[in-house]
């Protein structure tokens, strides 16, 4: 059915199920990270109440394709289902199921089935009746559809509630998981690459609150870089539930550590800075673990050690969602989610200037805490963190910078 | 801020500015109504063309058109002459786009593109050109200087020997980053087409020409209304056009002292550049190089960064190729100038203006030389 004859959308939830004395307040956090949904989308007027488990959106006005797409983006959704109400009066459900088969794209659609859930057992008309006489009408006004009870090309749904007949005929999945808010707040330190959205994504879906911090290295690469990275945001942000983005100018403080350190050593210790502004950046929005892209073994950066490395750089838990996941795994979740054609715009993130010829790939604990010694950078990290660039993102994915 | 890419693009003269503004306040008319107010600014418009033609003396031989780009009249020309299946087009790799796309357009008719021969310093390689000829080229497309590398093509010369060898060609020149900066006129006719810009020099964006030598047919891009004698149909501009012939004017009068004044910066900065940094070279010099423009070239380091470097200092000058751009590969228009490819990540063009000062030469000097000193330091 094309998009604006929709006034209702039941959403389907996921793990709230198995809940079991937290369910009011997983309930209570996915309704009002829906509100904050319509409201960023400019749906206003609209009653959110749950019925049977279930959400169930009314509106006066139809509900847009970028609406449904915006609803069926929120963590703890299990799916979306447009649909059509009407009145429960039996003698209206055919011509809005009509209505249905006529705004559906019949291209490919030979065979189709009706289906009806009677969640109202008040109803008189048993669910296999209605389905039945339903079925038939359609194929004397669809002479070129055919009934099929498995795997029809069109299923029509009929769901029988309390008030309203409601007749649908898509369903879209949702990321499922949990609601955002209900898990944590992480500091998602995103870089340009494929692999920190898709950790972004993952944790968005175990309900973790996020806000994103980019490590900008101007004047070592340019503001394409930065546009990516916000591209990437709006993205991850239709993920969450009202975000922040704090852009960290880091290109000058990486200058100035590379002329202190031995080169082998540069990006094990960019890494440890990053941490550091991480953690800071965590007490300072009160976040309680840090979030990164890291996959075992896929870069020198990654190795064992140098993972178990980065590990004593900072007191905060490190979340590596994608350790155990092959590239081409990251890649097909990069796609599925959209971030994998941004990902993939050629600008290095980083420059390649500053990077290492020889990497270490086993670094010296003797050689990094003589460094750490000689050279106190705190003032640098809390002063990076300060002059931070920030942006609000909110649900929609629309970025405005914080003044 | 210092500025020095003139070559893009020029702030405008207060002169031009003036008229501009001026202008805009009051001939606000259409030009082309029959009435008195409109037949008033449609002779400004004249006087300016006339000077514009007397400029380059080119009264008698040429007409003169105004047009919104040189992009525009080199497309004018290059797509207006309808060639035909197997005429041949001579272009050249190392020029603009707004010469080498439309060229390469009118293979869709069955034109065949030939690219001129070229010398090590961006110059076109006449003998080689001639010796390729064979009768069938209809179009040779050539700029007066080239925009990267500064190289000025005597163009007259060029344009001369082909036609002894074949009269059937229409040599058109794309004239911009020539125009009001190096003495030259249209007198001899063996031009047949020759585009210029405002912009480039302190005129107002928006406003450009064509010299077409009379008797030259060619089909408009735009039809309408008839304007510019049917060439360009579109409301005249009246205030882009005069204080376009404004700049002109203004230029007139100085553009041969610019020259000896824009020469010696370019020899200052080489020297100060050549004395600091090592390894530096400058890809293009020698007379036949435009004092405008000075490209050089400082291996190692990426221009992209220095780049950026000077630009949080306020200083602004051209680089096309960028290490975070992922492009690493060859730049077109370096390799057609001769420029190895290891180098294509280190070229820049710097461009004067008869407006630049030696101050502003002398701290673009020391923050690129310091720059570099940081830099180089990190390798």
């Amino acid at each position: 059915m094309i998009a604006g004859m929709y006034n209702t959308i039941i959403i389907n939830i996921d793990e709230l199920w198995l809940k079991g004395k937290n369910r009011p307040f997983y309930f209570k956090t996915l309704k009002k990270n829906i509100k904050a949904v319509l409201k960023a989308v400019g749906r206003k007027n609209i009653s959110v109440y749950i019925e049977n488990h279930r959400f169930v959106l009314n509106a006066e006005q139809p509900f847009s394709e970028e609406n449904i797409i915006a609803l069926s983006n929120i963590p703890g959704t299990n799916s979306v289902i447009p649909a059509a109400r009407i009145g429960k009066d039996y003698k209206n459900v055919f011509s809005a199921v009509a209505k249905e088969i006529e705004n559906t794209d019949l291209t490919n659609v030979e065979t189709f089935r009706i289906f009806t859930r009677r969640v109202d057992k008040h109803f008189t008309i048993k669910s296999m009746d209605v389905s039945k006489e339903i079925g038939a009408m359609v194929i004397d006004k669809f002479p070129d559809l055919k009934a099929k009870m498995v795997k029809p090309d069109l299923q029509i749904e009929i769901r029988i509630l309390k008030d309203f007949i409601y007749i649908s005929s898509r369903k879209i999945t949702a990321p499922g998981g949990l609601p955002v808010g209900t898990n944590g707040h992480l500091i998602t330190m995103l870089s340009g690459g494929i692999d920190s959205p898709v950790a972004s994504y993952l944790m968005s879906k175990r309900g973790c609150k996020q806000t994103f911090m980019f490590f900008y290295a101007y004047p070592m690469v340019g503001e394409e870089v930065k546009e990516k990275i916000e591209k990437l945001t709006s993205i991850l942000g239709r993920y969450q539930c009202w975000s922040r983005l704090y852009i960290i100018k880091f290109g000058d403080f990486q200058k100035k550590l590379s002329k202190l350190c031995k080169e082998d050593y540069r990006t094990v210790l960019f890494r440890k800075y990053m941490m550091e502004c991480g953690s800071i950046l965590a007490k300072k929005v009160d976040a309680q673990a840090l979030l990164t892209g890291d996959s075992l073994g896929q870069v020198s950066s990654q190795t064992l050690t140098n993972i178990s490395e980065i590990d004593h750089f900072t007191d905060l838990t490190i979340f590596r969602p994608l350790v155990g996941l092959n590239k081409i795994e990251i890649i097909q979740i990069a796609k599925n989610i959209g971030t994998y054609k941004i990902s993939v715009i050629p600008f290095d993130d980083a420059c390649s200037m500053l990077a290492p010829r020889h990497p270490v790939l086993r670094s010296e604990r003797q050689y990094l805490e003589n460094f750490f010694e000689e050279n106190d950078l705190n003032n640098d990290m809390r002063e990076l963190v300060e002059t931070a660039e920030i942006y609000d993102v909110d649900p929609a994915g629309v970025l405005t910078e914080v003044i | 801020m210092i500025y020095l890419d003139h070559a893009a693009s020029t702030s405008m003269w207060d002169e031009a500015l003036d008229v501009l503004v001026r202008s805009s306040g009051e001939d606000y008319c259409n030009p082309s109504s029959s009435h008195k107010f409109g037949r008033g600014v449609l002779k400004k418009i004249e006087n300016s063309r006339k000077f514009m033609l007397d400029f380059l003396d080119a009264g008698s031989l040429y007409d003169l058109f105004f047009t919104s780009s040189a992009t525009e009249s080199n497309n004018t020309v290059i797509k207006g002459l309808n060639l035909k299946e197997g005429d041949i087009v001579y272009v050249s790799e190392a020029d603009h786009p707004s010469l080498l796309k439309p060229a390469q357009y009118l293979e869709n008719f069955g034109a065949v593109i030939n690219y001129i021969p070229m010398r090590e310093d961006g110059g076109v390689d006449l003998g080689g050109l001639l010796n390729l000829m064979n009768g069938k080229e209809k179009l040779l497309v050539i700029s007066f200087v080239n925009n990267q590398s500064g190289n000025i093509n005597d163009i007259r010369d060029i344009a001369a020997k082909v036609k002894e060898k074949n009269k059937l060609v229409h040599v058109h020149v794309d004239g911009v980053q020539g125009f009001c900066k190096i003495p030259f006129s249209l007198s001899d006719g063996s031009i047949d087409s020759f585009s210029v810009s405002s912009h480039k020099i302190g005129g107002p964006k928006g406003a450009a020409a064509l010299y077409l030598r009379k008797g030259i047919a060619l089909e408009p891009l735009l039809s309408g209304g008839g304007q510019e004698g049917g060439m360009r149909s579109s409301t005249r501009p009246t205030p882009l056009i005069l204080s376009f012939s404004e700049s002109v004017r203004y230029l007139s009068n100085r553009y041969e002292k610019d020259i000896e004044y824009v020469s010696d910066l370019n020899k200052k900065v080489k020297k100060n550049l050549e004395d600091s940094i090592p390894g530096i070279f400058f890809p293009f010099s020698g007379e036949n190089i435009s004092s405008y423009i000075l490209n050089l070239i400082i291996p190692g380091i990426s221009s992209d960064i220095i780049v950026r470097h000077l630009e949080e200092k306020d200083i602004y000058i051209s680089t096309t190729s960028a290490c975070s751009s992922g492009d690493k590969g060859e730049n077109p228009v370096f390799r057609a100038l001769g420029i190895p490819e290891k180098f294509h990540n280190s070229v820049y063009r710097v461009s004067f203006s008869g407006k630049t000062t030696g101050n502003e030469v002398q701290i673009f000097c020391s923050e690129i030389i310091s720059i570099y000193n940081e830099l180089s330091e990190l390798l």
